[in-house]
């Protein structure tokens, strides 16, 4: 299976809603909503300049990522998340564009992993 | 602020969808109550609405974000005491240092192991509901030291100390009505204070609780113990008006007891069905304790009064202030002293007492007391008795007076005067009835003389002895004195000596003098007591 997805750390996140599978369907429907949400939060603030609302937006996928095991994901947006605190705005274009493109991933890995395959 | 028992409500507050869904997901099914705010401004208004028992918070957030939320939370007074724990990614040092130091209970790191994040509630929790302990503890101690001081400023004024109890018990047990039912007489029980309505009083005073079931004074009247009904409106027996048409549910009665024995009842209530839990139920009859203090006092206060209006009828007044003062204690208990002793009695009055009818008896020495009554008070005299037609006077205490030889003196000469003029009535009656006085200087030893029940504030010593003797052999009219009066008030008197008078139980012959006229004295007015 796809490696978006960190086996221990998804474990974890199962743990936590009590191997509610139907809960953690509606978990990732939220997240495939909100983190769309985000994506475009990101591509916006970047346009506009504003570090404060790519810092957040990128933060905000970046815990949700890894509260659902998309460690690698996760990382992609902490990357985004430090720089555009930093005020590094240049070159985060590619960034969000592959975060992107990894989470079109994570929302492929999922279902999969929620139903208790791979 | 969460009672015992009852489900915990936590606060989650987070922007994320996601993570708060999953930590809801977690606490809820822990069993916690769990309410949501995906940010900290709308956080702070559920906080408003009471109930929250534990926060948990994310950091980064719109419009107010976990450090300015924090920092609200924990600059209300009202909210000081919930716990706030801060669930965060952030994992620079800074942020948890800054977290903590705003008084944020916990920082837990995402990701987190979900037994590691409901350990840490679970410990904010108890630690809260410890400090609420405390709190409500410190409260109660504060409410209960209220009664307490107002006790002791206003002992006596039982109306304020029962309003301030009742209040204290309203607003300590979460109660819509507090009340007080004093006993009376007839065995009812009557409110004497309550904090309900002018026309729920006005109809109680009316109608008293006796013991019964029909109402929960009436129950603990009946039983004697401190009782609650969980519902009096599902309760069959209970019918009394004043809690049906009060709309009041659960009603808590405690006795008040004074020395075992029941005095009053307390009662308080509340128009949800709401049991009052065991230390709602202790702090209640605490308050019933006080009330039992307070009303002690003010029954003994009225004891003290009356006795004290009895007593400077019969002793006097010196006396009784003594007995009321804080010196009293420390007299009572004995001291010696030199002191002026005056006996005084009617010759002819045991053969007179012997045939005449009991009521001349009684109708001569009515008139004779009154007589020398007014005049030992006039002149400062400490009485020590009266013993039918024999009395014994005593000055220079409790009272000090340096002048006690001239007032003794004085005093003896104004009661022959008075008593020649009660005589010569007596006399046209039949009756031959003279004055003796024997008058003595000395010391004495001077307390509470007598047995349990009955105590005299009394004089003991030779003078005392002395004066009696003199008294005897004193002839109708005489004032006889010893030597040692004599020589105190040589300037103020004219005396005939009547020689050396011998004695009983004395080997040496006594020198005496009889007082045939004092000078008018102004006799000074009462000083200290010594």
């Amino acid at each position: 299976m796809s490696d978006a997805i960190d086996d221990a750390a998804f474990a974890q996140t199962l743990e936590m809603v009590g191997g509610d599978r139907t809960f953690l369907t509606d978990l990732v429907a939220t997240y495939r909503t909100d983190g769309a949400a985000r994506i475009g939060d990101m591509r916006t603030a970047l346009a506009a300049g504003n570090g404060a609302d790519l810092q957040r937006a990128a933060h905000t996928l970046k815990s949700s990522s890894a509260t659902l095991g998309a460690v690698h994901l996760a990382d992609l947006c902490r990357d985004v998340e430090y720089r555009a605190r930093d005020g590094e705005l240049e070159g985060l274009s590619s960034s969000i564009e592959a975060i992107a493109t990894e989470f079109e991933a994570v929302l492929g890995a999922l279902p999969g992993r929620v139903r208790g395959g791979g | 602020m969460s009672q015992a028992g009852q489900v915990a409500r936590i606060l989650v507050v987070d922007d994320n969808p996601v993570d708060r869904a999953v930590v809801v997901r977690l606490l809820t099914t822990e069993g916690y109550d769990v309410v949501e705010a995906v940010n900290g401004r709308l956080a702070l208004e559920l906080l408003a609405s009471d109930g929250i028992d534990a926060v948990l918070t994310d950091l980064l957030m719109p419009e107010l974000d976990g450090f300015a939320t924090l920092a609200a939370i924990k600059s209300d007074e009202r909210h000081r005491n919930v716990p706030v724990i801060v669930v965060t990614g952030r994992d620079d040092l800074d942020s948890a240092v800054r977290c903590i130091e705003l008084g944020a209970t916990d920082y837990v790191l995402r990701p987190f192991k979900p037994a590691l994040l409901l350990a840490r509630v679970r410990a904010s929790l108890g630690e809260k509901r410890l400090r609420d302990l405390e709190r409500e503890h410190l409260d109660r101690q504060a409410a209960t030291n209220e009664v307490l001081r107002i006790i002791s400023r206003s002992t006596f004024d039982l109306p304020s100390i029962l309003d301030t109890v009742l209040h204290s018990a309203v607003r300590l047990c979460d109660a819509e009505f507090a009340a007080f039912y004093l006993g009376e007489p007839d065995g009812t029980y009557r409110n004497a204070a309550s904090t309900l309505s002018p026309q729920e009083t006005q109809y109680e005073r009316e109608h008293p609780h006796r013991a019964g079931r029909d109402s929960v004074a009436g129950r603990v009247i009946l039983t004697g113990a401190a009782l609650q009904v969980p519902d009096i409106q599902a309760d069959a027996d209970y019918e009394f008006p004043v809690g049906q048409e009060g709309g009041y549910r659960t009603i808590l009665g405690a006795p008040v007891r004074s020395e075992e024995r029941l005095i009053g009842v307390i009662t308080v209530g509340r128009k949800t069905v709401a049991p009052f839990d065991e230390s709602e139920m202790v702090l209640v009859s605490t308050f019933a304790e006080q009330a039992a203090i307070a009303i002690e006092n003010a029954r003994l206060l009225e004891t003290i009064e009356r006795q004290k209006g009895e007593l400077t009828r019969f002793i006097s007044p010196q006396i009784a202030d003594l007995i009321t003062s804080t010196e009293g204690e420390q007299l009572l208990a004995g001291h010696r002293r030199r002191i002026t002793v005056v006996f005084c009695d009617l010759r002819g009055f045991t053969s007179f007492s012997e045939t005449a009818e009991p009521e001349e008896v009684l109708g001569v020495l009515r008139a004779y007391h009154a007589a020398l009554g007014s005049l030992i008070v006039e002149h400062g005299g400490t009485l020590e008795h009266f013993a039918g037609d024999g009395v014994m006077v005593f000055f220079n205490d409790p009272v000090l007076q340096t002048d006690h030889e001239m007032r003794a003196v004085a005093m003896a000469a104004a009661m022959r005067e008075a008593v020649a003029g009660l005589a010569s009535g007596w006399r046209k009656q039949g009756y031959e009835l003279g004055f003796g006085v024997g008058i003595v200087a000395g010391y004495a030893t001077l307390g509470r003389i007598g047995f349990e029940g009955r105590h005299d504030y009394g004089a003991v010593g030779n003078a005392v002895n002395l004066a009696s003797r003199l008294a005897s052999e004193a002839a109708a009219g005489q004032i006889l004195i010893d030597q040692r009066t004599y020589a105190a008030v040589e300037e103020g008197v004219e005396v005939e000596s009547v020689g050396e008078l011998t004695i009983k139980g004395l080997t040496r012959p006594v020198p005496a003098y009889n007082v045939v006229a004092v000078q008018p004295v102004e006799v000074a007015l009462v000083t200290d007591v010594g």
